[in-house]
C-alpha cells in the first residue's frame, strides 16, 4: 500500500516521465521523449437516430477533451464512427470491422517505449463469451478480433474501455498483463441501453471527477466517476439498475465492480492517466532547491498516506490531531513549492 | 380459479318460467308434480327471489308428501332465517318436527334460527337432538354445537368435537354430502387457530363442498369470509361476487363484501350492508358492521344504536358486545363499559377476541396507549389469541416499544402465520438494521442510511423550528423526543402505518411517533416533504393536547391549516372539484365532517374534505382567534362532544355554525363558485386549443380571462402555468417570472414550475427569485446535486450565509464523486458564516481526502492564521 502511494506520487512528480513504474516493476529509464498516449475513439452503429447521435456526440466529446483539456496532440487521436461526414473538424473515419483493424495495425509501429493506446468503444454490443460483439456498420468485430488487434501493443500499457452495453463478456477476453479493461457491464447478460458511456466521457470532458484534486483524471477516477453517477442515475430515475461496469487491470481477467485500495484491481488504474503530464517533473527542474522540497512534500504526502492505511486501529482524537499536523506540514510546503517555481524565471 | 358452475337452465328467466310451472292456475301446462314446484322454489331461493320462495314453500311445506315435505319445508326455514323471520323459524321447525311422525330433520335448522336470537342453551339443545337422531344433517349439526362451544369459551371441549371431523373426512370423505364437507370445513377453519396449517385443510374442504353442490352459497360466503379474515381480500372479492352474481340479495354475502369494501378503502360498504339489512332487517352482523363504521367516524352515539339493534336481536353477539363496548369507552361512559365488559366476559370469561377487537377500535381511532392495554388484557385472558397478539406488537410498535413489538409479532405470527399484517411488520423490522437514527434536542429521526445525512440537514431545523412555533400557538409541547420514521418505500410507510401496503397517505402521527414518506418515496410533484412533516407534527401537539380525543376533522383540519401558517403556499388551495362539490351539496357539513374523512361516498371528497376541515380551522382562527381552537381542544380533552365543544369554545350550536361556515365559504368564494360552474373551464380550454394551435396572443388573452375567474387556483394545469409558458416562447421572461411566483407561492408541489422559475431568473438576474424557488424545490425534491450547488452560490452571492451552509452540507450527503471539492465548498460557507472551527473541520476533511488539493490547503492556512495576522 505505502509502496503503491509513493509510486503514486513519484508519477505526480514526473508524469508520464514515470508512467513504466508500476508496469515495468522497477525504476524508470529516462525517456528520449515524453511518452505520448495514442488514442482510438470508435462509436459503433446507432440503429435508431437518436442512439446515433448520442454515440456521435460521446466520441467527439472525447476527442475533444483529448485534444483541447488533456493535451494529446490532434495527430495522435483517432475517431471511427458510424457517419464520419457529419462534421469534417473531427476528422472522423468509418468505424467498420476493417477501419479498427487498419487503424490499430498502423498505430502499432509508431508507438515509442513508455508510449500508451487508449481505446474507447461506445455504443450497442451482443453476443456472449469469447464470441460478444461491438456493434459496427457492416462485420461486428468480436472480444476475440479485439484481443487479436491488440495482439502487438504487448510492450505498451493499453487500456481498453468497452463502454457498449452487453459488453461485460470482453473481459476475460481482452485482460492481459500491462492492461487496464473497463467494461461498462458485468456481463453480456447485462443487454439494456448503457448510460455508463455518457459519465466516463464526462469524467474527462468536464469538472468532477478529480477526486484527489491532483489536476488530473486517472482511470481508476474516471471508472469511479462513472459508475457512481451511473447508480445516482437510476436511482434517481426510480429504475432498477441494469448495468454494472467492471475494471481489471491485474490481467486475470476477473473484474472488479469497486476497484481500488482494498479491492484486487485497481492499482494500475490509480495511476493511468491519459495524455501529457501538467506537472514540471522534478528531475527536469534543475533547482537544488525546489528538488528539496519536492523531495520534502514526497515524504510528507507519505507519512499521510501511512497514517490513513492505519486509520482503522488508530484513536479518532489522535488520528486526528496527527493528520491535521501532516496536512498543515503539507500544505505549507505545498506553498512553499508553489512559491519557489513562482518565482523562477 | 374458481368459477360458478351453473344449472344448464339459470337465471332469472328460468325461475319464472319453473315457478309458472309451479302455479297450477296455468291451464295451458300439464300440471307439474310437487318435486318440480320445490326444485323450483329452491332454485328461487338460491337466487334470492325470496318473494316468489317463501310462498311457494309455505304451501308445499303442508301440501307435499314424504321426501318432498321435507325438502320443502327444510328450504322454508331457510328462506325464512335467510330474511330474518327467525321466529317464524323456530315456531315451524318446532311444528314440522313434532309430526306426526316426530323427526329430528328440522332440528338443525332449529338450532340456528334460535342461535340467531341469541337462545344458545335452547340452541344446544336442537342440534344435540339432530346429532343423537342421526338426522341427515347431524355434521353440521355437531360443528355448530363444537361453535357454541368455542363462543363460550369452552375451548378444549370445541376443539375435541373440531377434531372429530378430521377422522370423519379421512375414512368417508367420498360420500359425504356438501353440507358435511362444509361442516368438515368449518371444523378445520376453527381448528387452524391452534394448528395454522389446518386452514389450508378448511379451504381444500370448501373447495369440495361447492364442488359437489354449485347450488349451495353457504360455502362460497362462508369461503369468502375465510378468506377475509385471513386478509385475503382479493380472494374473498372473487369468491363473494361469484355468490352475489347468482343471488344479488345474500344478506351475508352482502355483508361480508361490505367488509370487503371497507377493508380495501373502496366506497359503497355502507350501501351494501343496508341492502343486506332491507332483506334481512334481522341480520345482527350487518348492524354490527355498521356500528363499526360510526366507530370509526367517531359517532359514539351512532354506534351505540347500531350494536344495540344488533344486541336486541342476538343478546349473545360478541362483536355486537364489543362494539357497543368500545363505543361506550370512547364516548365517556366507563360505567355502561364496565356493564357491557361484564356481559361480555360473562358469556366468556377467557374472550381474548372481545379484546383484541377493543384494541383495533382503539388503534383506529388514534388511542395508540389504551389499544396496547387492551391487546395485553386479550392475550393475557387467552394466549391463544393471536388477533390480541398482533394487535398488542403493532400497538406496541405505534407506542415505541420497539423490542417488545418484535416480541409480541413474532408470537402472534407463530400463533397465525397467515396474517399478513403481523408478517409484514415483522418484515419491516427486519429493514430497519438499514436505518440510521439522528438526534436533535428534542426529536430522533430515524432513516433510510442511504438518505440520512441528506435528509438531516433540512430535519433538523424544520423540525425544532415548528416544535418551537407550535408551542407558542398551543401552549403545550409534546414529550420529547418526538420520532419521525422516514421510509424511503411508501410500501414500507405504508406497512408501518396499517400493516399493509398500499395506503394513500403520506405521513400517520401515532402521537409524539410520526412516520412518513421520504422525498423518494413518491414521484416528484407528488407531495411537499416539509409540509408533510409540519402536517404531522402538529397531530403530535393536537393528539397530545387532548390524550387523543380530539376528533379525525378537527386534528387534519388544524395540521391543513399550521401546514399553511408555516410557509408561504404550503398546504392545499382551493380547486375546481372542490368548489363544484361544494356547490353541489357533495360535501358533508362541518358536524358531519368525520364522515367524510371515515367513508367517502366518492374518491375525491376525501381530499376535498382535508382542505373543507382547514377552512373550518381558518375560519375559527379569523373569526373567534386563536383561543377558541386552543379553547376547543381543551374542550376536547375535557371529554365534551363537538356540539358541547361548540357551544363552550364558540357560543353556538352545530347546525347555526354549520349554516355560517356555509355562508363563510360561499361569500369567500362566491366568484369562483360561479366561475367553475361557468365560463373558467371553457376559457381554460379555449386557451389549451388555442396554445396547441400556435396561436399564443389569443390563448393567452383566453389565460387571462380564466386566470381573472378565478385567481385563487394555482394547479399544475392553472392559467399561470400557461401564461408563463406563452411568455417565455414570446421572450417576455418578466411576465413569464411574474406568472411563476404566484403558481410557485402557492403550489406547495410545483417541481417544474420553481425549476423554470430558477431558469428565467437567473436570466433576469433576479438572484433572490431565483434562490426562493430552489428553495422552494428542495422541499418537494432533494436529490439533484447540481441544484443544491446552484442555490449554494445563490445563496453565498444573497449573503445568506445560513442557507449557503445548508445547501453545501446536502451537497456533501449526496456523496458526489467529486468529494473534495464539496467538502472544500462547505469549508468555505462555514467561514463566511463566521464558524471557523466547522470550516476547519471540513477543510480538514477534504483535504484527507485530497492532500495535494491546492485551495484547500490555502484555506485550511488561512483558517489557522491568527485574527489579523499573515496566513
Amino acid at each position: 500500500m505505502t509502496m503503491m502511494f509513493a509510486a503514486a506520487i513519484g508519477l505526480r512528480l514526473a508524469g508520464a516521465v514515470m508512467l513504466a513504474s508500476p508496469y515495468g516493476g522497477g525504476p524508470p529509464a529516462a525517456p528520449q521523449s515524453p511518452p505520448r498516449t495514442f488514442i482510438v475513439v470508435v462509436t459503433g452503429v446507432g440503429g435508431d437516430p437518436k442512439f446515433a447521435d448520442q454515440f456521435y456526440q460521446l466520441g467527439a466529446s472525447m476527442t475533444d477533451a483529448a485534444t483541447k483539456r488533456l493535451g494529446v496532440p490532434d495527430s495522435l487521436v483517432t475517431f471511427l464512427t458510424e457517419t464520419p461526414a457529419r462534421d469534417p473538424s473531427h476528422r472522423a473515419r468509418a468505424s467498420t470491422k476493417d477501419e479498427i483493424e487498419r487503424t490499430l495495425v498502423a498505430l502499432s509501429p509508431r508507438m515509442q517505449a513508455g508510449d500508451q493506446l487508449f481505446v474507447l468503444l461506445i455504443g450497442h454490443g451482443s453476443g456472449q463469451g469469447a464470441d460478444s460483439r461491438f456493434n459496427t456498420p457492416g462485420p461486428d468485430p468480436s472480444a476475440a478480433d479485439f484481443a487479436r488487434m491488440l495482439a502487438g501493443f504487448a510492450s505498451h500499457p493499453v487500456f481498453f474501455i468497452d463502454a457498449s452495453s452487453a459488453s461485460g463478456d470482453f473481459m476475460p477476453v481482452l485482460a492481459a498483463p500491462n492492461r487496464v479493461v473497463i467494461t461498462a457491464t458485468k456481463s453480456a447478460v447485462e443487454r439494456n441501453e448503457s448510460i455508463f458511456a455518457r459519465y466516463f466521457v464526462a469524467a474527462f470532458a468536464a469538472d468532477g471527477a478529480d477526486a484527489d484534486k491532483d489536476g488530473r483524471v486517472s482511470l481508476l477516477e474516471a471508472f469511479d466517476y462513472a459508475r457512481t453517477e451511473v447508480a445516482r442515475a437510476y436511482e434517481s430515475d426510480n429504475k432498477l439498475q441494469s448495468e454494472h461496469a467492471m475494471l481489471d487491470d491485474d490481467g486475470d481477467g476477473v473484474g472488479s465492480a469497486q476497484p481500488g485500495a482494498k479491492a484486487k484491481d485497481g492499482a494500475r488504474a490509480r495511476v493511468a492517466f491519459v495524455g501529457a503530464p501538467r506537472v514540471v517533473a522534478a528531475s527536469l527542474s534543475g533547482d537544488p532547491r525546489l528538488n528539496a522540497l519536492y523531495a520534502e512534500r514526497q515524504t510528507i504526502e507519505a507519512k499521510i498516506d501511512a497514517l490513513k492505511s492505519r486509520k482503522a486501529e488508530t484513536d479518532s482524537v489522535a488520528y486526528a490531531r496527527a493528520m491535521e499536523t501532516l496536512l498543515v506540514d503539507l500544505a505549507t510546503k505545498s506553498r512553499e513549492i508553489r512559491q519557489r517555481e513562482g518565482a523562477k524565471p | 380459479m374458481r368459477r360458478l358452475t351453473r344449472l344448464a337452465l339459470s337465471g332469472a328467466s328460468v325461475i319464472a318460467t319453473l315457478l309458472v310451472l309451479g302455479t297450477p292456475a296455468c291451464a295451458m301446462q300439464q300440471a307439474p308434480d310437487d318435486a318440480t314446484r320445490v326444485a323450483a322454489a329452491e332454485l328461487a331461493l338460491e337466487h334470492g327471489k325470496y318473494g316468489d320462495a317463501v310462498p311457494s314453500l309455505t304451501t308445499l311445506a303442508s301440501s307435499a308428501t314424504g321426501a318432498t315435505l321435507v325438502r320443502a319445508r327444510r328450504a322454508l326455514l331457510r328462506a325464512l332465517e335467510e330474511t330474518g323471520r327467525y321466529d317464524d323459524a323456530e315456531s315451524r321447525a318446532r311444528s314440522f318436527g313434532a309430526g306426526p311422525p316426530p323427526t329430528a330433520e328440522y332440528d338443525k335448522l332449529l338450532g340456528d334460527a334460535l342461535r340467531a336470537r341469541g337462545r344458545l342453551a335452547a340452541a344446544d339443545s336442537a342440534y344435540a337432538r339432530a346429532i343423537a337422531q342421526g338426522s341427515s344433517d347431524s355434521l353440521p349439526a355437531l360443528v355448530a354445537q363444537g361453535m357454541l362451544r368455542l363462543d363460550a369459551g369452552d375451548r378444549a371441549a370445541a376443539m375435541r368435537i373440531f377434531d372429530r371431523f378430521i377422522d370423519i373426512y379421512n375414512t368417508r370423505k367420498a360420500k359425504l354430502t356438501a353440507r358435511e364437507l362444509f361442516a368438515v370445513a368449518a371444523a378445520c377453519r376453527a381448528l387452524g387457530g391452534e394448528q395454522p396449517q389446518l386452514f389450508k385443510d378448511a379451504l381444500k374442504a370448501y373447495d369440495q363442498a361447492i364442488a359437489r353442490d354449485t347450488h349451495d352459497l353457504d360455502a362460497r360466503v362462508a369461503l369468502g369470509e375465510m378468506f377475509l379474515e385471513k386478509y385475503n381480500s382479493a380472494d374473498a372479492k372473487t369468491t363473494l361476487a361469484e355468490v352475489l352474481a347468482v343471488n344479488p340479495s345474500h344478506p351475508r354475502a352482502l355483508v361480508a363484501m361490505a367488509r370487503r369494501a371497507y377493508f380495501d378503502g373502496d366506497t359503497g360498504a355502507t350501501a351494501l350492508a343496508q341492502r343486506a339489512l332491507a332483506v334481512n332487517p334481522a341480520l345482527a352482523d350487518a348492524h354490527v358492521f355498521l356500528a363499526t363504521i360510526r366507530l370509526d367516524a367517531e359517532d359514539w352515539p351512532g354506534a351505540t344504536d347500531q350494536a344495540k339493534r344488533a344486541l336486541a336481536i342476538d343478546p349473545t353477539s360478541r362483536a355486537a358486545l364489543a362494539s357497543l363496548a368500545a363505543a361506550h369507552y370512547f364516548g365517556g361512559d366507563r360505567a355502561a363499559f364496565e356493564l357491557t365488559k361484564g356481559a361480555a366476559l360473562a358469556r366468556n370469561a377467557r374472550d381474548g377476541d372481545f379484546f383484541a377487537t377493543l384494541a383495533g377500535f382503539s388503534a383506529r381511532n388514534r388511542y395508540y396507549r389504551q389499544a396496547v392495554e387492551f391487546a395485553h388484557q386479550g392475550a393475557a385472558l387467552d394466549p391463544k389469541s393471536w388477533r390480541s397478539l398482533g394487535a398488542l406488537g403493532m400497538n406496541q410498535l405505534r407506542t415505541g416499544q420497539s423490542d417488545s413489538a418484535r416480541a409480541s409479532l413474532r408470537e402472534a405470527f407463530k400463533g397465525d402465520p397467515y396474517d399478513v399484517w403481523v408478517k409484514n411488520t415483522l418484515d419491516l423490522l427486519d429493514t430497519y438494521k438499514d436505518y440510521t437514527t439522528l438526534r436533535t434536542p428534542r426529536f430522533e429521526f430515524l432513516v433510510d442510511s442511504k438518505e440520512s445525512a441528506l435528509l438531516s440537514v433540512y430535519l433538523g431545523e424544520i423540525a425544532e423550528e415548528a416544535y418551537d412555533k407550535l408551542s407558542a400557538r398551543y401552549g403545550y409541547s409534546p414529550k420529547t423526543p418526538v420520532k419521525l420514521e422516514v421510509y424511503r418505500s411508501h410500501a414500507d410507510f405504508s406497512v408501518r402505518t396499517t400493516g399493509l401496503a398500499g395506503l394513500g397517505a403520506l405521513g400517520v402521527s401515532f402521537g409524539n411517533i410520526l412516520a412518513m414518506d421520504s422525498p423518494g418515496a413518491r414521484k416528484i410533484g407528488e407531495f411537499n416533504w416539509g409540509s408533510t412533516f409540519w402536517h404531522e407534527l402538529t397531530h403530535a401537539f393536537t393528539l397530545g393536547m387532548t390524550d387523543h380525543r380530539v376528533p379525525r376533522w378537527f386534528s387534519e383540519g388544524l395540521s391543513v391549516h399550521e401546514e399553511r401558517r408555516a410557509r408561504t403556499g404550503w398546504g392545499a388551495t382551493v380547486t375546481p372539484g372542490f368548489l363544484e362539490a361544494y356547490a353541489a351539496g357533495k360535501l358533508p357539513p362541518v358536524s358531519k365532517l368525520n364522515d367524510g374523512f371515515m367513508h367517502p361516498t366518492f374518491p375525491e371528497e376525501i381530499f376535498y374534505v382535508y382542505y373543507e376541515a382547514s377552512l373550518v380551522c381558518e375560519m375559527i382562527e379569523q373569526q373567534y382567534g386563536l383561543r377558541a381552537l386552543v379553547e376547543m381542544l381543551n374542550g376536547y380533552k375535557a371529554g365534551l362532544s363537538t356540539p358541547d365543544v361548540f357551544q363552550r369554545a364558540l357560543k353556538t350550536d352545530l347546525a347555526t355554525f354549520d349554516s355560517k361556515f356555509d355562508q363563510y365559504v360561499k361569500t369567500r368564494f362566491a366568484k369562483p363558485i360561479a366561475a367553475v360552474g361557468g365560463a373558467f373551464p371553457a376559457l381554460s380550454a379555449q386557451g389549451r386549443l388555442l396554445l396547441e394551435r400556435g396561436k399564443l396572443d389569443e390563448a393567452a388573452a383566453a389565460f387571462t380571462r380564466a386566470k381573472a375567474e378565478f385567481p385563487e387556483y394555482v394547479g399544475d394545469d392553472s392559467p399561470y402555468w400557461y401564461l408563463a409558458e406563452i411568455a417565455r416562447k414570446q421572450g417576455a421572461l418578466k411576465s413569464a417570472e411574474a406568472e411563476l411566483v404566484t403558481l410557485t407561492s402557492s403550489n406547495e408541489s410545483a417541481y417544474v414550475p420553481n425549476l423554470v422559475l430558477d431558469s428565467i431568473a437567473e436570466q433576469l438576474g433576479d438572484t433572490a427569485v431565483a434562490a426562493a424557488a430552489l428553495d422552494r424545490a428542495m422541499w418537494i425534491s432533494p436529490y439533484d446535486i447540481a441544484l443544491h450547488q446552484r442555490l449554494a452560490a445563490l445563496a453565498g452571492a444573497t449573503k445568506d450565509t445560513k442557507r449557503a451552509v445548508r445547501e453545501r452540507r446536502a451537497v456533501v450527503a449526496l456523496e458526489p464523486t467529486d468529494r473534495a471539492e464539496a467538502l472544500y465548498q462547505l469549508a468555505l460557507a462555514y467561514r463566511a458564516a463566521g464558524d471557523a472551527a466547522s470550516a476547519k473541520r471540513e477543510v480538514l476533511r477534504a483535504l484527507e481526502a485530497a492532500p495535494s488539493f491546492e485551495r484547500a490547503q490555502e484555506l485550511l492556512l488561512a483558517l489557522r492564521a491568527p485574527p489579523g495576522g499573515k496566513p
